[in-house]
């Protein structure tokens, strides 16, 4: 069964192109092409792919509100950001919003293609800077139920990877497997949507009890 | 002030001790000019009783001013009347200068260079010198500059006394004393003659004649000394000498010559001869002379010792034109019979001093009160045509005076014996057309047939109160009653009230137009108007026509102009309501009556006295040239009994045929000759006596009256006084006055009566206050006194004040301008160089991405030439592929700095740390190093300039790149630190360092040259060192602001 990717992007060339170098991969299938985030959110339901990738400047609704609502409708399917930049705020965003990962449109293409098999594996890339602003949010944790902290573990890897270690090199330092990182990676992705959820609950909860 | 008020009697001396006591300090002037009272000054009188007199010209009025009302000694020896218009009087007990209110004494105690209070002699001479003659310290002259000097003429002792002081019209002063030396005194020189020296004499006098001419008299001789100027001369030229057996009295006389009393016969010497034989003494020759003087008209005016004055007419035209009795002692009210002095001021009044009794002030009374009425309240007056005026009273004894004709001087009454049941008498009225009398009472309407009265029936109201009875040209009686009106017209009583549209029916005053409209005043319900057609045209106090709405009288002033007196002032109708009341210059506003004399001037009755308002007042009133209305108010102390006139009657006052008006008093009736009320037309001197500052007196009233050419005021002084007086002494109370202190007031303040005046808190500057006065007869001083002031400035308004302060603030203000316009350049400078930070940055964008991105497209495009070119060669074409991919890479990769650089949203530390590290991780990740960063979790909220931002990470990409290319090292550690305002991004490596910074510094030149450039350029330091555990430790410091 080859990966199903589908790709949101507004640049109708990089797009094209895109599709093409997935369609040449080996056990990829590109099975749409969305311009828009509001196309992408009418068709890509009606057949899910594993994996979308995800441009985060869209006309119209941006990519990190796309991410929040295909996410509902889609909790499998995974999300992966494409950006031009390395625009922190936006990226972390999205991950909050519910994308697993994010890629450089600049990323070459062998890169690309092992981000999307790593991703759906299971895998959640996460840089230093990232990790950095992740640490950033779970500091400012209001609340702290079992279900939003980080368990010492995550905190642990969360940290080192903020400090610049690659996963390999927290899992000798942690003496855990590499996959364990990443399990844990992904779990402290989890939470981070988990706490951004709880947060726009908590915001809502506050706003509403404002408005009575 | 004592005011024994007489007149001779029928009974002759009955009532001698009997006085009117006027209860008045004479300090009641000091009343505050600021509060502008404008009530009359009056003092408040208390009449214990008045003696009556019913002949005309006899009338005196004579106040008397005695020690308790502030003269120094009942004995009053000499007296003058200054330049200043002071009265100056000498007694025993000093000096005394009055203003005809206020005495103001000057003796030993205040006036130490008089050393003898004991005054025997004053003279003042054409300069203004006062000489003051001392019973034993001989002669102080008071120089006009108020400097008193002794001069040593009769000192020493009692009978070397100056008795007797002239000067001659050479200007030389001549002084007699007793023990008869006579004295010249010449420019500072004194010559001394013996004259009848040795002989005993009571008599010793000098007196100035004419050409230099002096006349000496002593008891036996009456000498005549021709003119000594420019002599020098050891014997006296006497040029005539007359031995008398008893001269009394000798004085220059105003035709020329001497008159010269002795002998008891009057005569005129001239030239050495008898001019003019007046005749005998009109007193008896037992009684010394003691002064002499002679009024305006001619008349010797005489005191004797003991038998108060004699008043002689030398006028061969009969008239002695004073209206003086002939004799004036304590019979009409003179205080003393002992005369010491006289003097007849500059308005013709005449003064007495007296022995004992003070100084006495005589006027003539111009009213005449008729005997027969006095102490009765007398309400209306009428004239039959034979002459008779009848009287109406409101008589209190039904069998008394009810009703009285006065007719030849025959006083007849009426009363209840002659059939006039009720004894109040409002109304007496002569009815021309039946030749009888009609009388309204309280209770009834009366005529009187023969001497018999009859009740007038025919209407209801007749019975009641009737107040008014007027006749119109039709000859038909119209009555007024409590009730209505009544018409008569001979057959039957008509009546009309507010039934027919009046607005009252309480009827007081009835009078008829030049048209023939009846004009119908009525108590609180104004004036009704009654047209010949019945039309009533009403006149209220609500709708502006009348100042108030109970008329008590109307009366037709002119054709035109109908006067109306009301409880609210006077109403003038002439085409428009004009009102005259207390706010324009009536005394009070309730007026009782008004009528005009021949001369046109209008008479009015009041509570405070009668009221003349002369005619050009009341015309230009009218016409709108005056706001107020001068007035002459005529009470007790003009001779009236009282100052309360009648209301309530019509008719009230009366003008008879011979213009005689008369009055109906609460006292009795008065009568007048407008033709013998002579106004005075001399506008009173006024003087500047006074002034305070802050209670403390900085000049008093002086001998000399001498007011300070400057007066300084200090800043500090808060409050200014000035007192001031008006030198009319024929009636002091009715001065008026008016000030202006020029610098502040632009207008006159009327001050009404008010000889005080005062200022608070004068702002500084020049001022100039200027007073005037009126006489009682509304003549006006134009010049008036006038004082300079000068309110000087505190400290802070002194010009070296102000100069300072002025710089100072002209300082701050340059200093202000001067800082808010540096701070407007610094802000240009500043936007300025933002502006070409801005263009700087703008033209590194330009230029990056011409060059990087250009460079690199432009090898891309060629590439891909090539690769087209070689289309056969397939190695050469992936070689191609290969490099376009690379380039491409490279590019987005400069794009993504070069967009990074210009992103606002990355102006953080945030911002440039993650970007720092994102690098960092990225470039030694494609080396195989291993990137640590220390990098704090969170970093503050630090704005970043984007050129700082940028030359820090081009630094750090920098410094990256050495350490990839040159260190050799397995691990890099990238360290951020915020240490207070500086920025540190520590990079260090465990590398093989570098030998020597001299060696790295030549080496390495341009590259650490340009991290140290890019940190110089924002303020920053670099910083190169090897470790000793091996590796290199780069630091790049840059300031921060902390927000």
């Amino acid at each position: 069964m080859p990966i199903k990717v589908a790709i949101v992007e507004d640049n109708a060339q990089f797009r094209n192109t895109l599709g093409k170098v997935l369609n040449r991969a080996e056990g990829i299938q590109c099975i749409g092409l969305y311009s828009t985030a509001e196309e992408a959110l009418e068709e890509i339901p009606k057949n899910p792919p594993d994996v979308v990738l995800m441009d985060i400047n869209l006309p119209g609704m941006d990519g990190v509100e796309c991410v929040a609502r295909l996410k509902k409708l889609l909790p499998k399917t995974q999300i992966v950001m494409l950006t031009v930049y390395e625009d922190t705020e936006n990226i972390f965003n999205a991950l909050k919003a519910g994308a697993t990962g994010y890629l450089l449109k600049r990323t070459s293409r062998e890169e690309l293609l092992d981000s999307i098999r790593d991703v759906y594996n299971g895998g959640s890339p996460m840089t230093t800077h990232i990790a950095r602003k992740v640490v950033q949010s779970f500091q400012k944790a209001e609340s702290a139920s079992a279900s939003e902290s980080l368990a010492p573990r995550e905190q642990e890897v969360l940290e080192l990877l903020a400090k610049g270690f690659i996963y390999k090199e927290i899992a000798d330092k942690l003496g855990i497997s590499y996959e364990t990182v990443r399990t844990y990676i992904r779990r402290i992705y989890e939470k981070l949507q988990v706490r951004s959820r709880t947060e726009a609950v908590a915001k809502f909860l506050r706003s509403d009890s404002k408005n009575v | 002030m004592t005011r024994i008020d007489k007149r001779p009697t029928e009974k002759g001396s009955g009532n001698l001790n009997q006085f009117k006591i006027i209860l008045n300090k004479t300090c009641c002037v000091f009343l505050d000019v600021v509060l502008k009272l404008k009530a009359f000054f009056y003092p408040v009188v208390i009449t214990i009783s008045t003696a009556l007199c019913a002949s005309p010209n006899s009338n005196l009025i004579i106040d008397v001013w005695q020690t308790e009302n502030g003269l120094p000694q009942n004995s009053v020896i000499s007296m003058i009347q200054t330049k200043d218009g002071y009265l100056c009087v000498g007694t025993l007990n000093g000096l005394a200068k009055f203003d005809g209110l206020r005495f103001t004494v000057f003796d030993e105690n205040n006036t130490p260079a008089i050393t003898d209070s004991r005054i025997v002699a004053l003279f003042e001479d054409k300069a203004g010198n006062i000489w003051i003659s001392s019973e034993a310290s001989g002669v102080f002259l008071v120089k006009s500059d108020n400097k008193i000097i002794n001069i040593n003429i009769g000192g020493g002792n009692r009978s070397g006394r100056v008795v007797s002081m002239c000067e001659d019209s050479s200007g030389a002063v001549w002084l007699y004393t007793a023990d008869g030396q006579l004295c010249r005194h010449r420019e500072g020189r004194i010559d001394v003659w013996n004259f009848e020296h040795g002989v005993s004499s009571g008599l010793r006098l000098v007196v100035a004649g004419e050409n230099g001419e002096i006349g000496v008299a002593t008891e036996r001789t009456f000498s005549v000394i021709g003119s000594t100027a420019g002599l020098d001369p050891k014997e006296l030229p006497i040029i005539l000498s007359r031995q008398f057996r008893k001269l009394d009295y000798v004085l220059p006389a105003k035709k020329g010559g001497y008159w010269v009393l002795g002998d008891g016969r009057i005569r005129r010497y001239k030239t050495g001869n008898i001019e003019e034989e007046i005749g005998g003494y009109n007193w008896s020759p037992s009684f010394p002379v003691t002064s002499a003087c002679e009024d305006s008209y001619g008349n010797l005016i005489v005191g004797t010792l003991g038998d108060g004055v004699y008043i002689v007419k030398t006028r061969s035209d009969g008239g002695n034109g004073n209206g003086y009795a002939p004799h004036i002692s304590k019979e009409n009210g003179l205080s003393h019979n002992y005369v010491l002095s006289l003097l007849v001021d500059k308005e013709g009044t005449l003064w007495i001093g007296t022995d004992g009794g003070g100084l006495n002030k005589v006027r003539r009374s111009v009213f005449n009160l008729l005997q027969e009425t006095f102490g009765m309240t007398a309400q209306s007056i009428t004239e039959s045509p034979d002459g008779a005026l009848w009287f109406g009273f409101n008589a209190i004894d039904p069998t008394g005076c009810v009703v009285a004709r006065l007719f030849e001087n025959k006083f007849q009454v009426f009363n209840i014996t002659n059939g006039l049941l009720n004894s109040s008498v409002r109304s007496v009225f002569w009815d021309k057309q039946s030749n009888s009398l009609w009388v309204g009472t309280w209770g009834g309407l009366f005529r009187l047939f023969g001497s018999r009265f009859q009740v007038v029936g025919g209407s209801d109201a007749l019975m009641g109160v009737i107040q008014a009875i007027f006749q119109d040209k039709k000859g038909n009686i119209w009555v007024g009653t409590r009730e209505g009106l009544l018409k008569y017209d001979r057959k039957s009583w008509r009546m009309y009230s507010t039934r027919n549209g009046l607005s009252s029916d309480n009827i007081l005053s009835i009078n008829e137009d030049s048209g023939g409209n009846l004009w119908i005043g009525t108590a609180r319900g104004g004036i009704n108007k009654i047209s010949e057609n019945g039309n009533i045209e009403k006149y209220l106090r609500k709708d502006g026509a009348l100042p108030g709405d109970t008329v008590n009288s109307i009366f037709v002033y002119e054709p035109d102009i109908i006067v109306a007196a009301t409880s609210g002032g006077l109403a003038l109708y002439s085409n428009r309501w004009f009102h005259i009341t207390a706010a324009n210059g009536l005394p009070c506003n309730n007026i009782s009556f008004a009528i005009k004399d021949k001369k046109g001037e209008l008479w009015l009755g009041s509570s405070l006295g009668l009221i003349r308002i002369p005619k050009a007042q009341i015309y230009d009133f009218l016409a709108g040239k005056i706001s107020s209305v001068y007035c002459r108010t005529y009470g007790k102390a003009d001779g009236l009994p009282t100052g309360e006139c009648s209301s309530g009657s019509q008719p009230s006052a009366w003008m008879a045929k011979d213009g005689r008006l008369w009055f109906p008093t609460i006292k009795g009736v008065i009568s007048v000759y407008p033709d013998e009320i002579k106004p005075n037309p001399l506008p009173p001197q006024v003087a500047i006596e006074c002034l305070w500052i802050d209670g403390v007196a900085l000049f008093t009233n002086s001998i000399s009256s001498l007011i300070p050419p400057l007066v300084t005021i200090l800043p500090e002084n808060q409050r200014l006084e000035i007192q001031f007086t008006s030198l009319s002494l024929r009636a002091p109370e009715q001065a008026r006055f008016r000030y202006k202190l020029e610098g502040l007031d632009t207008e006159w303040n009327d001050a009404g009566n008010s000889r005080l005046v005062r200022y608070n808190k004068l702002q500084p500057g020049q001022y100039r206050f200027i007073v005037t006065a009126c006489n009682e007869d509304g003549v006006w001083n134009n010049v008036g006194a006038a004082i300079n002031l000068v309110v000087k400035p505190p400290f802070y308004r002194t010009f070296w004040f102000i100069s300072v302060c002025s710089i100072l603030i002209l300082g701050l203000v340059v200093l202000a301008v001067h800082r808010v316009s540096t701070r407007k350049l610094q802000i240009q400078v500043e936007r300025l160089k933002q502006k070409e930070a801005l263009e700087k940055e703008r033209s590194r964008i330009a230029r990056d991405l011409h060059d990087q991105l250009g460079a690199s497209l432009t090898q891309i495009a060629l590439l891909g030439e090539l690769a087209e070119a070689d289309k056969d060669e397939p190695l050469e074409v992936e070689s191609h592929a290969r490099q376009i991919t690379q380039a491409a890479r490279e590019t987005t990769k400069v794009l993504d700095e070069i967009v990074w650089a210009v992103n606002p949203s990355n102006d953080t530390l945030e911002g440039l740390a993650s970007y720092i590290c994102r690098y960092t991780q990225e470039y030694l990740a494609a080396a195989n190093i291993r990137f640590r960063n220390d990098i704090p979790a969170r970093l503050p909220d630090i704005p970043i300039l984007p050129e700082v931002r940028h030359n820090l990470f081009l630094a750090a990409k920098e410094a990256i790149t050495n350490v990839v290319r040159h260190s050799k090292a397995k691990e890099v550690w990238l360290r951020l630190i915020i240490e207070q305002d500086l920025l540190i991004i520590e990079i260090c490596d465990d590398g093989i360092g570098f030998p020597g910074f001299e060696m790295v510094e030549q080496k390495k030149r341009s590259g650490l040259f340009n991290i140290r450039k890019r940190l110089q350029d924002i303020g920053g330091e670099f910083q190169i060192e090897s470790q000793q555990e091996g590796g290199t430790i780069v630091r790049l410091k840059a300031p921060i602001k902390r927000p």
